[in-house]
């Protein structure tokens, strides 16, 4: 007779969201018993879920579980919130509406609104748009960058200090054409080429030009904070830090007390228990970019040894210790 | 064009493995292991864990991409 695994906690990821491995680890140390579901293994599993019980049932090769509200703890949520169709994407009809279909079944974990969430869909889906970010940000008591969000080149002028601009999607900038994949990134370019542009096509976010700062990674869970400061060959970087990612070197960094408690706010505000927050530090002012609910961590916990996922875990599963009790 | 397109980047389309070049993914366990040892690669002393995403192509860390 098979075992049946009845979780406290659940992980919903994909096979190489290796974060997700970090935090199985801590859990699996602690003793809890706990399912991890990635998007892609679904089809290998005969599933069935009743709504009316909440019971979800599953096996497969090695597997037998049954998911039950009554022992869930805790729902680490690491999938998109919404999904797009790619230009010249190579999907299948199928294929198309099977990956879509699987991340519904994995967003209906949401029936299990009792337990504690990492974080919770809806919660996601409101805190990944920017210029509400933005707004709550400035509320806080963060200083945020003079921002327009536009489609009118003339908004420009209200922006421009520099004689640069920094220029970003208000939604995430990527598309496939002629075999090739397009992916916006921050660019700073001139003001005046930017005025004489149309924008009227799409909004678009433009910001004041920000030069000699200092990158920060902010990670919040919950009430702790772990931060990362992002050079290069000991210098700030200019624009996106993320085309030099190779080059980066990442260093632990001290926020004053009330930028981290403003941080630790503005996670809370936003509904989410864990925040990848992007600040920068100009002329010994902190200046909020944006803060990401799915954002990456694993890579300053191997380079730091930021105790993210342990601390994930606890979350998760409030009643146990890092001892196994 | 509009800007956002006309500033973007362009790479050669890219769907690497990502599966680590050892080990194997354990469905029960939900993780990737060891299959020598039994334990998770991310506990391994390896200088070269499985890589986060920080490292890969670029699709937008919400994955929002494909």
């Amino acid at each position: 007779m098979s075992d049946v695994l009845e979780p406290a906690v659940v992980l919903l990821g994909s096979r190489f969201d290796f974060s997700c491995d970090y935090v199985a680890s801590h859990l699996r140390t602690r003793g809890v018993p706990y399912l991890r579901l990635n998007a892609e293994d679904l089809p290998q599993l005969a599933l069935s879920w009743n709504p009316a019980q909440r019971h979800l049932r599953g096996s497969g090769p090695d597997l037998s579980f049954r998911v039950r509200p009554e022992v869930l703890t805790g729902i680490l949520f690491r999938r998109p919130t919404f999904q797009r169709a790619t230009p010249n994407g190579s999907d299948s009809p199928q294929a198309y509406l099977a990956r879509l279909h699987w991340e519904a079944f994995l967003r209906n974990f949401m029936m299990y609104a009792s337990c504690q969430w990492v974080n919770h869909p809806a919660a996601t889906y409101e805190a990944e748009h920017k210029a509400l970010q933005l707004a709550v940000a400035s509320d806080i008591g963060l200083d945020i960058p003079r921002t327009r969000i536009t489609n009118s080149a003339s908004a420009v002028s209200e922006v421009s200090s520099s004689g640069r601009v920094a220029l970003k999607g208000l939604d995430t900038v990527l598309w496939r054409e002629n075999g090739q994949d397009h992916f916006g990134y921050t660019n700073l370019i001139s003001s005046d080429e930017l005025a004489e542009s149309d924008l009227s096509d799409m909004p678009a976010t433009i910001q004041e030009a920000i030069s000699n700062k200092l990158d920060l990674r902010v990670t919040v869970v919950g009430t702790d904070v772990w931060t990362a400061s992002v050079s290069t060959e000991g210098s700030g970087i200019d624009g996106d830090w993320r085309l030099l990612k190779e080059e980066a070197d990442f260093e632990v960094f001290t926020l004053p007390r009330e930028i981290e408690q403003r941080c630790v706010d503005l996670t809370k505000k936003l509904g989410l228990t864990f925040g990848a927050i992007d600040l920068a530090l100009i002329n010994g002012t902190y200046v909020f970019f944006e803060i990401n609910p799915t954002g990456e961590w694993a890579w300053l916990e191997e380079r730091l040894s930021f105790p993210v996922a342990e601390t994930l875990a606890a979350h998760l599963a409030p009643h146990t210790n890092s001892e196994g009790g | 064009m509009h800007p956002l397109l006309e500033c973007s980047r362009a790479f050669p389309i890219s769907d690497p493995d990502l599966s680590p070049s050892e080990g194997e993914y354990d469905l029960l366990l939900g993780a990737w292991v060891d299959t020598d040892s039994g334990r998770f690669l991310v506990d391994d002393d390896d200088p070269d864990p499985p890589r986060t995403k920080k490292n890969d192509v670029e699709t937008g860390e919400d994955q929002k991409g494909y």
